[in-house]
């Protein structure tokens, strides 16, 4: 199986793990300002539960982007199997486990602290239920965009990642031992460092847009009076938050497809 | 290893560091300043629900402020494409 498999058994784990963590933490924010707001307001307990799901069912979502890489990783073993020496093609499998991994962990941790915060706010202020729900919504799908960056890179990366560059140093070995493929270097270096990148780049940026979202939501059900300028002022801001998950994507997709 | 496998391997190594530091240069530099202007803006939704008749004043801050945050982003930008183009 050589390195790149082994690379890529690891990186699947890495993926669903970190994923897991983020989402998970997340469901329970959510749950618990849910058990905190039927306390509150027993009479509306239908409604507050099914908003609770809503806002679960979006939470969801970062953790099952990363099974889908994890289950991607794992059926492109039979792939590693040809190069069994690949630095580059290792680097590909883990850099893609990572980026999702570590996108998922941000956007699923901040889509639970907007669903928290969301909940919090309906109980303090029941009748505006329906527009703190629209504006979680929002929130929730604008904190999931870092994940969706870190999935498209992670998907460049399963399925090949950086052109690698001719080979160089290809017979020179290590301790006369292990192929030490310095053409496949930076092709290695290209993929890690892409990977980290995003994964990273989308973590604050996720992590950003959903704080803001959750101030809004909290926001909004105290001053339902103030909702055109509360909705402005995140609006606005969320979108100079998201900038630098956006050059992190620069960046990235520069690293991928070879200057 | 001897000295001219050494030589060999300098030239694909620096390469190699210089691509994996543009890579974490930018993802470390996203990372804070992302945190940043989203904690910025959340405070101002929670000024202007408090106080809505500040809007414009708030709104203001907050862009300048966030502005400001955002130089750090455009930094890491900068030196990772020297990086990857150098």
């Amino acid at each position: 199986m050589g390195i790149a498999g082994a690379a890529a058994l690891l990186a699947a784990g890495l993926a669903m793990g970190l994923g897991a963590l983020g989402s998970g933490f997340g469901l329970g924010l959510a749950a618990i300002s849910a058990i905190r707001a039927v306390e509150r307001q027993p009479a509306k307990r239908t409604i507050l539960f099914r908003n609770m799901l809503v806002g679960q069912a979006v939470t969801e979502t970062p953790a099952i982007f990363a099974l889908m890489v994890a289950l991607l990783l794992y059926f492109s073993l039979e792939r590693a199997l040809d190069a069994p020496w690949s630095p580059a093609r290792a680097a590909a499998f883990l850099g893609a486990g990572l980026c999702i991994g570590v996108g998922a962990l941000g956007s699923g941790f901040g889509s639970g602290l907007i669903a928290h915060d969301a909940l919090d706010g309906m109980s303090a202020n029941p009748s505006s239920q329906g527009s703190v729900l629209l504006l979680m919504l929002i929130g929730q799908a604008w904190a999931q965009t870092g994940c969706i960056f870190a999935l498209v890179v992670s998907l460049f990366l399963v399925s090949g990642g950086a052109p690698s560059a001719p080979a160089g140093a290809e017979d020179l070995r290590l301790w006369s031992l292990i192929p030490l493929a310095g053409g496949e270097m930076a092709g290695a270096a290209r993929n890690l460092g892409s990977s980290l990148a995003m994964g990273l780049g989308a973590v604050g940026s996720s992590l950003g847009i959903a704080f803001a979202g959750g101030r809004a939501c909290r926001s909004l059900a105290a001053a339902p009076a103030a909702g055109a300028r509360i909705r402005a002022v995140y609006f606005i801001g969320s979108a100079t938050a998201q900038s630098p998950s956006v050059f992190s994507l620069i960046v990235a997709l520069i690293l991928l497809l070879g200057a | 290893m001897n000295e001219e496998t050494v030589k060999l391997l300098i030239g694909p190594l620096v390469q190699a560091f210089a691509l994996l530091g543009a890579g974490i240069c930018m993802g470390l530099g996203g990372l804070g300043p992302g945190l940043g202007e989203g904690y910025a803006a959340g405070k101002a939704c929670e000024a202007v629900a408090k106080r809505p008749e500040e809007y414009a004043q708030i709104f203001r801050t907050m862009l300048v402020g966030q502005a400001v945050t955002e130089s750090c982003a455009i930094y890491a930008l900068v030196v990772s494409i020297i990086l990857v183009f150098h």
